[in-house]
């Protein structure tokens, strides 16, 4: 029997002329799973999160998720069949508020027509302000709620990586991608944050594709991690079974493993 | 449509069209520099035409003023580089076009301020008048302008290869980084490449004084030029004067089978088409983008 | 709570201003006002699509164009009723923003401002190449009309479809802002690739944002007409589209109070001028250029960084 995986690519490559970023890449994540993806810099992980969330276009290769084939879809639409993702370089929306930055997250899940939104009907107010509390509810559990209001530009670094994570959880996805959701932050905020997501993750049975250089922030999310070099996956296991694999190990020879 | 009509067309289309890639150049040679897009470039077509107009009411012989023309449309180049464009080489995209067409509007609106909507006119340059060949009416006005632009596009070829001055241009349109690490002054290099192209605008406004007269609005066929630089490719020299060239002939043959309401929808037409279609032109090549 | 206060107080001002109004003011600054009032409706519907969308556009006065000149046409020559040619106008332009949009969805930038530049230059040949039916190069005047037992020369009653119909787009804009799509349009300006990572179709929220711009302006289009009672080709050119970014520019972009101050001063501005009327286009672009290079944010910009220097609380923890 077969269980059946929620994200499964086939032989995935992306070509840059003579560069292959990524190298038939094939990985089976079931449902409910954290999975980590790390490796040397230059390994290919964020080209290759960036040809399953739509971003990039593959060469070659199969992207399925939850029985869907991606490979050619517009971002808009594999967001649509319940993934989102964040960002390595913070891309909030600055002049928007906090708050509104989630409920920009919440974009799927806010049905009002355009008519009733222009004319502020009653049934468009009451859907705006279920939405603004469910916000809210998710700024609370990150601890963003007192700045709720303040334009998202003026958050400092930490704050805005924690609102990127809020972002991308608030569309209850599927699948979250996180794209080194930890750095830039003091080792505490890293800890913290990520206990955030993790209850959250569990709760909803949510789905979460990592990257993450922070070896000890890794060990403590990861069910499973992927070790990828030079774009292609070089081993996977658990967390204790990678840091003790000799193939993982040397590939990161040579290379600095941060470690705080 | 007889051959002496047909060639008659074609000498005209291939005059009105070398204007085009005249300004289409003048366009050009600044945003392959700085990646500005000069929607004022026509306005500094029009300071040609009025320079001209001030030399020669002056009583100043045409092998004088055509130097001299040239020679202030370079200069205002280098001022509105050094004084405007240089303050907001690092804002975005919107700020750039709106600016550029604001410089426009200051200069047109300028002069017209003092010179109102008269329309005036300086003579011919060459003082005979239009001769067969062949059956084949030639203007001597067109066939200066044609010859004008190829002396303009030798010349441009000569400095781009040969000169050292057009060689550091070169490298600061490849990479201004680059071209600053090998000791180009990259601040000189774009405000002469905007003074260069400010000089070939003023060289377009005063070839064309005589035949379609001098007032505020001669900076208005920048749209065309900018058609034409779309069609050749907003990177590429040789494809401003080949979109400049085939706009003319396309206009012409077109405003002989199908009347003057056509000839002037389909530039337009054309530009929309390959916006939608082939944005980057003929020769013109795609930016890199980094995601 | 305090601001909501505030808030309804203006809104009380302002409707109890616009009733007396017509009792008064002098025909003369009866006029001007409803001139700043369509100009408030020309800056939100740019605003829309620039400020927030980030949309660049030259064509803003083709969409005017489109209202009035529709207006008109069904006013002369069909003889519609009021609402209708309105309503044909807001439509007709409408289309003309789908028309624009909807090629627009995958141009940005200087490839985005030629192909409105584009429409821009169609519209302005095919107005002066049909002169049988737009007057051309000399103009069109409107044929006076009624609207139920008034006649459309009546001032009181211009000022106060012109006052309805902008608060009513004022009412919309501000809906649209605290919507959806309104943080859908401040999305893809700013991060198009994140917006359609959390499920924005980019293309679809461009379309609507040319759509609902264009809307307004074949509204302000169709006021003019019936406030002005002649409209001619050089209304709707390129200067006239620069004018109108400029009200978004100083005023502030993407903020409804910048579309307002600007509507407000850029008006009052010319009047001002009276004695120097060919000044005009000079200082406009002037003003837009020193403001692009000084004030990029607008006097809106200007106001909330002074506002926020004398808060200088700090933020988080």
């Amino acid at each position: 029997m077969q269980t059946k995986m929620l994200l499964q690519t086939r032989g995935l490559s992306l070509q840059f002329g003579g560069l292959r970023a990524v190298d038939d890449v094939t990985i089976s994540v079931p449902r409910g799973q954290i999975r980590g993806l790390i490796g040397p810099n230059g390994a290919g992980k964020t080209t290759l999160i960036n040809s399953i969330s739509g971003a990039i276009q593959a060469t070659s290769g199969e992207i399925e998720f939850d029985g869907v084939n991606i490979e050619k879809m517009a971002p808009y639409l594999i967001s649509a069949l319940g993934m989102s993702r964040s960002f390595q370089h913070v891309q909030i929306f600055g002049d928007r508020s906090v708050r509104d930055n989630v409920l920009i997250g919440m974009h799927r899940q806010i049905n009002i027509g355009l008519f009733a939104q222009l004319f502020g009907t009653p049934h468009a107010r009451r859907l705006e302000a279920e939405s603004r509390e469910k916000a809210d509810d998710l700024l609370l559990r990150f601890e963003l709620l007192d700045d709720a209001d303040r334009p998202a530009s003026l958050l400092p670094y930490g704050m805005l990586k924690r609102l990127d994570l809020a972002r991308a959880l608030a569309a209850k996805p599927k699948l979250l991608l996180l794209d080194e959701p930890t750095s830039g932050m003091s080792e505490e905020e890293a800890l913290t944050a990520i206990g955030m997501l993790k209850s959250i993750v569990r709760e909803e049975n949510m789905t979460l594709l990592v990257i993450e250089h922070n070896m000890r922030v890794m060990m403590q999310l990861a069910d499973y991690i992927s070790v990828l070099h030079l774009g292609r996956v070089i081993t996977q296991g658990t967390p204790e079974q990678v840091t003790q694999d000799p193939v993982a190990i040397e590939a990161y020879l040579g290379e600095e493993v941060t470690d705080a | 449509m007889t051959l002496t009509i047909a060639l008659q067309l074609l000498i005209a289309g291939l005059s009105v069209g070398s204007i085009y890639a005249l300004v289409a150049l003048a366009l050009v040679i600044p945003f392959k520099a700085s990646s500005i897009l000069n929607f004022a470039q026509g306005e500094l077509v029009t300071v040609g035409a009025y320079a001209a107009l001030v030399l020669t009411a002056l009583a100043l012989p045409y092998w004088i003023v055509l130097p001299v023309t040239i020679l202030i449309g370079f200069v205002v180049g280098m001022f509105i580089e050094r004084a405007m464009i240089r303050r907001i080489m690092a804002a975005p995209e919107f700020t750039l076009v709106i600016a550029t067409f604001a410089i426009g509007l200051i200069i047109k609106s300028a002069i017209r301020l003092y010179w109102q909507d008269n329309l005036f006119t300086i003579d011919n340059p060459l003082p005979f008048a239009s001769f067969r060949v062949a059956g084949v009416v030639l203007n001597p006005q067109y066939l200066w302008v044609i010859f004008c632009t190829t002396m303009l596009v030798v010349c441009l070829a000569w400095f781009f290869k040969f000169n050292p001055l057009g060689k550091a241009m070169r490298a600061v349109s490849q990479s201004q980084e680059a071209a600053r690490l090998m000791g180009v002054s990259v601040e000189r290099v774009l405000m002469i490449s905007w003074g260069i192209s400010s000089a070939i605008g003023a060289l377009g406004g005063i070839l064309l004084a005589p035949i379609i007269g001098i007032n505020p609005e001669v900076g208005h066929l920048v749209l065309k030029a900018l058609v034409a630089a779309v069609i050749g490719g907003f990177t590429s020299l040789p494809g401003a004067v080949v979109g400049g060239l085939l706009l003319g002939l396309i206009e012409t043959y077109s405003g002989a089978f199908f009347g003057s309401t056509a000839k002037n929808i389909l530039p337009f037409v054309v530009l929309v088409v390959f916006l939608l279609v082939r944005p980057y032109g003929l020769f013109g090549r795609a930016p890199l983008v980094r995601i | 709570m305090k601001l909501q206060n505030q808030t309804g107080w203006i809104v009380v001002g302002l409707l109890l201003a616009a009733g007396l109004a017509p009792w008064l003011l002098p025909t003369y600054y009866l006029y001007l006002l409803n001139l700043i009032l369509i100009n408030i409706i020309l800056a939100l519907g740019l605003n829309v699509l620039t400020g927030n969308s980030g949309q660049i556009s030259l064509c803003h006065s083709s969409f005017m164009a489109i209202g009035a000149y529709t207006y008109t046409l069904l006013n002369n020559q069909l003889h519609w009723p009021m609402l209708l040619c309105v309503l044909g106008a807001v439509s007709l332009a409408s289309l003309g923003g789908v028309l624009v949009g909807y090629p627009a969805r995958r141009l940005s930038g200087i490839y985005l401002a030629l192909a409105t530049l584009a429409f821009l230059s169609l519209t302005q040949i095919l107005i002066e190449e049909f002169p049988d039916l737009t007057g051309g190069i000399r103009g069109l005047k409107i044929e006076p009309s009624e609207f139920l037992i008034w006649s459309m020369g009546n001032e009181t009653l211009l000022f106060y479809i012109v006052a309805i119909a902008s608060a009513f787009c004022l009412y919309m804009t501000a809906n649209m802002m605290r919507s959806r799509i309104g943080r859908a349009f401040d999305a893809i300006r700013t991060s198009p690739h994140a917006a359609q990572a959390l499920g924005i179709q980019v293309a679809q929220v461009k379309l609507i944002a040319f759509t609902i711009s264009a809307a307004y302006a074949g509204l302000a289009g169709a006021l003019f007409s019936m406030v002005v009672g002649f409209i001619d080709p050089v209304e709707f050119g390129v200067s006239a589209s620069l004018r109108y970014i400029t009200f978004i520019v100083v005023g502030g972009m993407g903020s409804i109070a910048g579309s307002v101050i600007g509507a407000v001063v850029f008006t009052g501005l010319p009047e001002a001028l009276r004695g120097i009327k060919e000044y005009g286009d000079l200082v406009y672009s002037a003003i837009l250029l020193l403001s692009l290079i000084f004030m990029p944010n607008g006097l809106v910009g200007l106001f909330r960084a002074r506002k926020r220097k004398s808060d200088s609380s700090t933020v988080g923890h």
